[in-house]
């Protein structure tokens, strides 16, 4: 369970789950959401990968990700954005992404 | 592979309740009428009833063994990480659903049959949480052709049945503690039907939104 906190406990992760939630995406649809270096988004990748919030599949080259939540763990990234963890100020996810817009 | 460490504590917990069953049921002068509310009750039921818990844990280690035959190779990781999470709960589960009776029958607690009956509900409640809050983790064999249904539509049907699970299972534990009995029948009923109707009306839905792809 502590993985998946501190898996949940990181914005960029949060919306990488949230992408995730409407279809499967490869990692390079998911790089193009984010202005992070391929490096640090990969590190994102495990860290869900080894919450068990994703799982991936290798076709080639290209790597697709599948969300994987159980309902708590749903349930926990729901209060987990509405609360705002890991954001500045405690900041809900929606308010900073509009922000960042 | 079906998780290790889950398997062992799957043994050591079966061989636990089959002894203290075993043990119990020795005490018993008449194995075919076990009192419930403790000795010298009048409240009897059959001695088997003790072995009903794990001859259930036994039927909960069905799934993850047709899966492991079943599934391929490639699909193997969540089997395992997903078996894990299976075997732990339920073994967990059916132990306390043994402490339970082992204790009625010892005379420890004396429920009512009122108390029995919600107790009951509440259990049945939690099961249906359990299952439900693993079903999205459900290994799923890759697509083979176009006639399957692709891994995502099947993610999204196990994520629904997930949350129709812990819904039915809450209202299970809150109406077993705050219902009056009488009403448990429709109340019951018709939140089983309308889990049912929806599940299908989903069903349907991502099978039609597929067709359209």
């Amino acid at each position: 369970m502590n993985l998946v906190f501190k898996a949940l406990s990181d914005p960029t992760r949060r919306q990488i789950l949230h992408l995730l939630r409407k279809k499967p995406m490869t990692a390079g649809d998911l790089a193009k959401h984010f202005s992070l270096a391929k490096p640090t988004l990969s590190a994102h990748f495990a860290i869900l990968r080894e919450a068990d919030l994703i799982e991936g599949s290798k076709s080639g080259t290209v790597i697709t990700y599948m969300l994987r939540v159980s309902v708590l763990e749903e349930a926990l990234l729901a209060f987990a954005e509405t609360v705002g963890i890991g954001l500045p100020k405690r900041m809900p996810l929606k308010k900073a992404m509009e922000k960042a817009k | 592979m079906i998780d290790r460490k889950a398997l062992w504590i799957f043994i050591a917990v079966f061989l636990a309740m089959t002894g203290a069953a075993i043990w119990q049921l020795s005490q018993l002068p008449d194995w075919r009428h076990m009192p419930l509310g403790g000795p010298g009750s009048h409240h009897t039921v059959s001695g088997l009833l003790l072995f009903a818990s794990p001859a259930s844990l036994l039927l909960f280690m069905v799934s993850p063994f047709i899966q492991w035959l079943a599934l391929p190779q490639e699909t193997l990781p969540s089997l395992r990480r997903w078996s894990g999470k299976w075997i732990v709960s339920t073994s967990v589960f059916m132990a306390l659903c043994q402490a339970f009776s082992l204790t009625c029958s010892l005379g420890i607690a004396s429920p009512s049959g009122l108390g029995i009956a919600r107790g009951s509900s509440v259990m049945i409640g939690i099961l249906f949480m359990i299952m439900g809050n693993i079903a999205p983790k459900t290994p799923l064999p890759p697509q083979r052709n176009s006639f399957e249904l692709d891994s995502w539509n099947a993610n999204r049907m196990f994520r629904f049945a997930g949350k129709l699970f812990v819904g039915l299972g809450l209202a299970f534990v809150l109406g077993g503690i705050l219902l009056p009995l009488e009403y448990w029948e429709s109340v019951f009923g018709s939140l089983m039907l309308t889990a049912l109707a929806a599940g299908i009306w989903y069903g349907i839905k991502v099978r039609h939104e597929r067709l359209l792809q």
